[in-house]
């Protein structure tokens, strides 16, 4: 499954998401699609980076 | 006469096509809320907006068709299918024409419609074109249709790939992730080469529906096109590079531009296919050379994630499935992928006198076929796989979550796409992936056969042949959703 995080713009405070493997560490400035602002990841507002579990585990038992 | 989007929309009844003539400013998000609207009431007509503004706020010369796919029905009349037929026998049709070839035929410029006017350098301004932005979170405005590229090897590949604005008039983003134009891109920037790319925004909607179809690497995609079109395509010599890269002369519009080797630019997010915003991420960016168009010339744009772009992904699947499994399976009966996975992630297959093992298997080859599909659910031949109430009776009412219900993280063929904006690793592809986890279901909804289980109720089918509903409740025969929501 794709990795991606989520990020709140510093300038608007809207939400988006981005391509964790292109752009997380990347050094690239991410553009807010609502109101255009650029920002690093680490600039952002809130960053929600979490994983998910590792899938094709068994289930646990009941 | 050329078939051509425009013989197309001749072919609609009053109901199929309805136009809007009061300004709308696509960017805004209002064309999409007025879909949306539609697709609330259950209403389907293809929709042109006669008066949409540009990326200015101006009027924007040329006219916008959203949702011509939105409705099986015109699905089948684009394919050259019966109308009162839109299930199977669209499936079918699409399964041959992806087989066909019909060789194109070369016009000149002079003869091209799409000539009929050309932009070039600081006249080729992509803001004059009505773009859509179509939901809340996404990126902005968007082209949604087809482009053709040319491997180093000559052959040409047509593949669906949104094209960013960027607010920039010459400058655009390609949002590219399939296979083949993935591996174009990747040989020029090998090779140092700029990447030739042609965005085709309006043609017949059958050509942009061949697009998905599955073609070997080497083939010539405007040969299937041909096919699905119903005729050879008829090219011309791009403004651009001459007859180093042909164009469909009967196109309403198109923009030629190239793919600077190792330029990327952000693009995404955008509410894509499957109903899911896909993340924003590192694209080709598109340097415009060309935008010509015919007189009158209509923009087409895919409503994505609605009705619009389901049969994209169910008539592929149903298509292309049936090409791969039918002679392994002499008793397959149908398959459809339905609108509530959007096309993409369901498979709903019957076989006539199914075999014990045989739901597992021929469910493992489709997950195997397509690697999108997260849930394949085979029932009998007597259940409708058109009608997904019949084939949730039957997976409540057949399956034995015991036994009939196989799970499994480790199919072969895991997801391996890659993207020209990637590097060397094994990324998933954005959107689709975002929901798709590892492990697949196979559903075996098919009626026990090793001991004794309860039948089905129906009605007598002789009787249900004799009473004719018209006859004893006139009005009620008449299609429910399909009220005319405007006029052409």
């Amino acid at each position: 499954m794709e990795r991606i995080f989520w990020v709140d713009c510093p300038e608007c405070s809207e939400r988006f998401y981005c391509n964790y493997a292109e752009l997380r560490h990347a050094g690239i400035k991410l553009l807010c699609p609502s109101c255009h602002a650029r920002f690093l990841p680490d600039e952002a507002a809130a960053l929600d980076e979490r994983e998910s579990e590792p899938t094709g585990s068994p289930a646990p038992a009941p | 006469m050329a078939k051509d989007l425009r013989a197309f929309l001749r072919q609609l009844r009053d109901d199929e096509l309805v136009e809007v003539d009061r300004a709308v400013k696509p960017h805004e998000f209002e064309v999409t809320a007025l879909l949306k609207q539609l697709e609330d009431r259950r209403q389907y007509p293809a929709v042109m907006f006669r008066n949409p503004t540009d990326m200015y706020g101006g009027k924007s010369p040329f006219s916008l068709l959203v949702n011509a796919y939105a409705e099986r029905e015109r699905c089948a009349t684009m394919l050259g299918v019966d109308p009162a037929t839109p299930n199977w026998e669209v499936s079918l049709a699409f399964a041959r024409k992806s087989n066909e070839a019909l060789d194109s035929v070369v016009v000149a410029s002079g003869a091209a419609p799409v000539h009929e006017n050309v932009w070039r350098g600081k006249d080729a301004d992509v803001g004059r074109l009505p773009m859509v932005r179509h939901f809340e979170m996404d990126f902005g405005p968007v082209i949604t249709m087809t482009h053709v590229m040319r491997s180093l090897e000559g052959h040409y590949n047509v593949s669906f790939a949104k094209t960013f604005y960027k607010w920039d008039p010459h400058e655009m983003v390609v949002s590219l992730h399939t296979r083949d134009n993935t591996r174009i891109v990747r040989e020029h920037e090998k090779a140092g080469k700029p990447t030739r790319i042609v965005n085709v925004l309006g043609h017949h909607p059958a050509f942009h529906l061949g697009t998905v179809a599955r073609n070997e690497w080497g083939a010539n995609d405007y040969a299937t096109l041909g096919a699905f079109v119903g005729e050879p395509l008829r090219l011309t010599p791009s403004v651009t590079w001459g007859d180093e890269f042909m164009v469909p002369a009967d196109a309403e519009l198109i923009i030629e531009g190239e793919l600077p080797p190792g330029k990327r630019d952000l693009c995404d997010p955008f509410g894509e296919v499957a109903r899911l915003y896909q993340a924003q991420c590192l694209r080709p960016v598109l340097e415009v050379k060309a935008i010509t168009f015919r007189r009158g010339a209509i923009m087409q744009d895919i409503f994505s994630g609605f009705r619009d772009s389901c049969p994209f992904g169910s008539v592929l699947k149903e298509g292309h499935l049936w090409n791969v499994l039918h002679e392994k399976f002499p008793n397959l009966h149908q398959i459809s992928s339905p609108d509530s996975s959007c096309g993409v992630y369901a498979a709903y297959v019957s076989m006539k006198d199914i075999q014990p093992g045989q739901a597992q298997e021929i469910g493992r080859l489709i997950l195997e076929t397509f690697i999108v599909i997260q849930c394949v659910i085979v029932v009998d031949a007597d259940i409708d796989v058109f009608d997904e109430k019949q084939v949730l009776w039957a997976f409540h009412t057949y399956t034995n979550l015991e036994k009939g219900f196989q799970t499994n993280g480790n199919w072969e063929r895991q997801r391996h796409v890659r993207h020209a904006g990637e590097g060397s690793g094994k990324a998933p592809q954005s959107g689709f992936a975002t929901s798709n986890w590892g492990a697949r279901a196979v559903i075996d909804a098919t009626r026990p056969q090793d001991f004794a289980f309860g039948l089905r109720s129906e009605v007598p089918q002789e009787v249900l042949e004799r009473m004719k509903l018209e006859d004893y409740l006139p009005g009620a025969a008449t299609s429910a959703h399909k009220i005319p929501v405007g006029a052409k």
